[in-house]
């Protein structure tokens, strides 16, 4: 992939010097925004369905992953990503669904970024028209910020938590095409207001579409299957190879 | 079905303050490598203030990782932006201290920023 992402190569950049002042005028994240655009570019032209899932730690984003490789890898190719600070736990969760799955260590790091998703994709290599669902670190802030070059985020958000999340993390809920509520089989026992939720997301964000869904007991999962497949199909669709 | 498991490299195990400043001084060394000058006096960086970052933690992140670099013992100084956001309802525009505000007057209309979300490196003093 070092071909793809020219690591190691030299970067041509432009400056002019003023006396001894350099101007530079560089965007910080311009380095992980190239290689997350390179990463859009390989998806486009395999035809791979991307989506980064983001939430806070203990959501079910991994519960959720295993049932949803389960419900669809008898009709789709699917590979995951799997991110977390430590342990290959996750992967082996994954992995015993028999589908090709790739972890990153991120070690003290808090999130995913591009570059990572780049090497991780010469690793993995998914297949053509395949789905890559990505789990990202367990945090609701750091990854937010970077972009992996995935068609959609997902940020999945747990009846344990509060209902407030939306307002009290508002990047990642601004960030997110789709909400999921999950564990809503616990509803009775917790105090969250569902609709509170909501309209706390969608004040920040006001196209987010939600899901409601309790992975562990299958219910909500046809609707999220369904959302998933069209979110395929859109991919295949589109025909452009810059996002807006 | 086996599995492939990666450990990034030590430099790359960082929270994201640390990854920004080290994108910082990539972008730093990158100028360095084709411009000829002893050491770097000084780097200035435009941070929003609307943005999810710990200055505290960058400024922290940056004295570490440059060490080693033409940047060590270089001071890095932080320029903040103030926020500012204007209404696509009223065209009133306001100095916000968080991303997502509604409109004072509009109440239901989403502030656009127009300002406060920076994240750049401005320039470098070098000698």
């Amino acid at each position: 992939m070092c071909e793809i992402c020219g690591c190691g190569t030299d970067h041509h950049a432009h400056h002019h010097h003023d006396s001894d002042l350099i101007t530079i005028e560089q965007d910080i994240l311009a380095e992980n925004n190239k290689f997350a655009e390179q990463n859009r570019k390989y998806f486009l032209e395999k035809n791979i369905t991307t989506l980064n899932l983001m939430s806070s730690p203990g959501s079910g984003k991994t519960t959720l992953l295993v049932k949803t490789i389960a419900a669809l890898k008898a009709t789709h190719d699917i590979a995951i990503i799997e991110g977390d600070q430590q342990t290959d736990v996750d992967a082996k969760r994954i992995a015993a669904e028999q589908v090709p799955v790739l972890q990153i260590n991120t070690g003290r790091g808090c999130h995913l970024d591009a570059h990572q998703i780049n090497h991780a994709l010469s690793d993995l290599s998914p297949n053509n028209n395949s789905f890559l669902l990505i789990e990202n670190v367990g945090n609701l802030v750091c990854p937010a910020l970077f972009d992996l070059g995935e068609k959609d985020k997902i940020v999945i958000l747990s009846v344990t938590e509060g209902s407030d999340k939306p307002l009290k993390y508002p990047f990642m809920f601004a960030e997110a095409t789709l909400m999921m509520i999950n564990k809503m089989d616990l509803l009775p026992y917790v105090d969250f207001d569902v609709k509170q939720c909501i309209a706390y997301a969608k004040k920040i964000n006001p196209n987010i579409q939600v899901l409601q869904v309790s992975a562990t007991k299958d219910n909500g999962m046809e609707e999220w299957l369904a959302w998933l497949k069209n979110c395929k199909i859109v991919n295949e669709k589109s025909t452009h190879t810059n996002r807006d | 079905m086996p599995y492939i498991i990666k450990s990034l490299p030590d430099q790359e195990k960082v929270m994201h303050e640390f990854s920004l400043a080290q994108e910082a001084i990539k972008i730093i060394e990158r100028f360095s490598a084709s411009t000829p000058f002893e050491r770097i006096l000084r780097v200035s960086v435009e941070v929003g203030e609307l943005i999810a970052l710990e200055k505290s933690a960058l400024l922290l992140a940056f004295g570490v990782l440059a060490k080693g670099t033409k940047a060590q013992g270089s001071q890095f100084h932080i320029l903040e932006i103030p926020g500012r956001g204007i209404c696509e309802s009223c065209q009133q525009s306001f100095t916000i201290k968080q991303k997502f505000q509604y409109c004072p007057r509009c109440e239901d209309s989403l502030l656009k920023i127009t300002q406060g979300d920076e994240l750049k490196i401005k320039n470098i003093e070098v000698r």
